[in-house]
């Protein structure tokens, strides 16, 4: 600051202030470092569950009425292989949800992928053989990004 | 790549750069040592999920985060009763520091520990905590040219002190 003081700077600026003791380094990392539990922001997910849901509906809505018109379920699930086939099952599993390795956004934070997996079943049965027929469509989508640092 | 989510190598090498200097910053926040460890790792606990991949330099954000962990814990009755009873067992500025090499520095630090409480502070966040005198008005809520007297008032019965010693 100036010479009067000068000698004082010095000598302050010599004295070290003291290494952190292990058990607080120890508790700083751990608090600092240590993952934390996930919530999950209902957006990322709610949107393709209630696709599913609504999926879901009308896969099952139809087969034990058998006065519904059948091409509105047909349409929606899965359209019929050949005609005279009547969808007579239909069954979804639940949904895997697994969060991915978290990649780096273009702004510079992190976030999960999101990868959802279930499949559908439909099974048809020819009116005049009794045939059955089974569809199976698989699914496996990214289908959002979960912020990896959350409060 | 994928982001490894500890990153123990820059954690610890950050904590070892910065750790102590800061854990003499919330010393001069907190009234025993208790408390400024817990302001110490609310902060930078707080710095490093939250705040470190902001730009620019974080030094004046982690001891802003700092104040407000000191000034939080003191709005807390129940714990200020604690700290009450433990300032008188372990509050003190000298122990943040190493050992002293020599006399001149065994006086320095209790010197420091001696100087009034405002003169005190604006030593340790111009000294360790890298601020500026405008931060530290910021800080204080005191204007910049009051931190500077604060320092150099602080230098000065410093000197009156240790001249002797110091020449």
């Amino acid at each position: 600051m100036n010479d009067d003081t000068h000698d004082i700077e010095a000598a302050l600026r010599a004295l070290k202030p003291k290494r952190l003791p292990a058990d607080l380094t120890n508790r700083l990392t751990i608090a600092a470092t240590a993952p934390r539990s996930r919530v999950i922001p209902f957006f990322t997910w709610g949107a393709p569950l209630a696709a599913a849901a609504s999926l879901a509906f009308l896969l099952f809505a139809s087969p034990a009425d058998e006065s519904l018109a059948p091409q509105a379920v047909v349409s929606a699930a899965a359209a019929a292989p050949e005609s005279g086939l009547r969808l007579v099952r239909a069954e979804q599993s639940p949904a895997e949800v697994t969060l991915l390795e978290p990649v780096k956004l273009a702004e510079g934070s992190f976030a999960r992928p999101m990868r959802v997996r279930w499949h559908n079943a439909a099974t048809y049965r020819d009116t005049a053989s009794g045939a059955e027929l089974v569809r199976f469509a698989p699914h496996d989508e990214v289908v959002g990004l979960v912020p990896f640092e959350t409060d | 790549m994928p982001f490894q989510p500890s990153e123990p190598a820059d954690w610890t090498t950050w904590l070892a750069e910065n750790g102590p200097r800061l854990r003499l910053v919330a010393r001069a926040f907190a009234r025993s040592d208790a408390d400024a460890d817990d302001i110490l790792q609310e902060a930078l606990v707080r710095y490093w999920r939250h705040q470190r991949h902001l730009p620019g330099e974080p030094n004046a954000l982690i001891v802003t985060s700092l104040r407000r962990a000191a000034l939080d814990l003191g709005r807390q009755s129940d714990r200020r009763v604690r700290r009450e009873q433990r300032v008188a067992a372990d509050a003190d500025l000298v122990g943040g520091f190493e050992p002293p090499m020599d006399d001149r520095q065994a006086f320095l630090t209790q010197a420091l520990q001696d100087l009034p409480e405002d003169q005190r502070q604006v030593v340790v966040l111009h000294q360790w905590g890298g601020l500026t005198f405008d931060e530290i008005g910021a800080q204080l809520e005191i204007s910049p040219n009051t931190a500077a007297s604060r320092w150099r008032y602080a230098l000065q019965s410093l000197k009156k002190i240790l001249g002797p010693i110091l020449s």
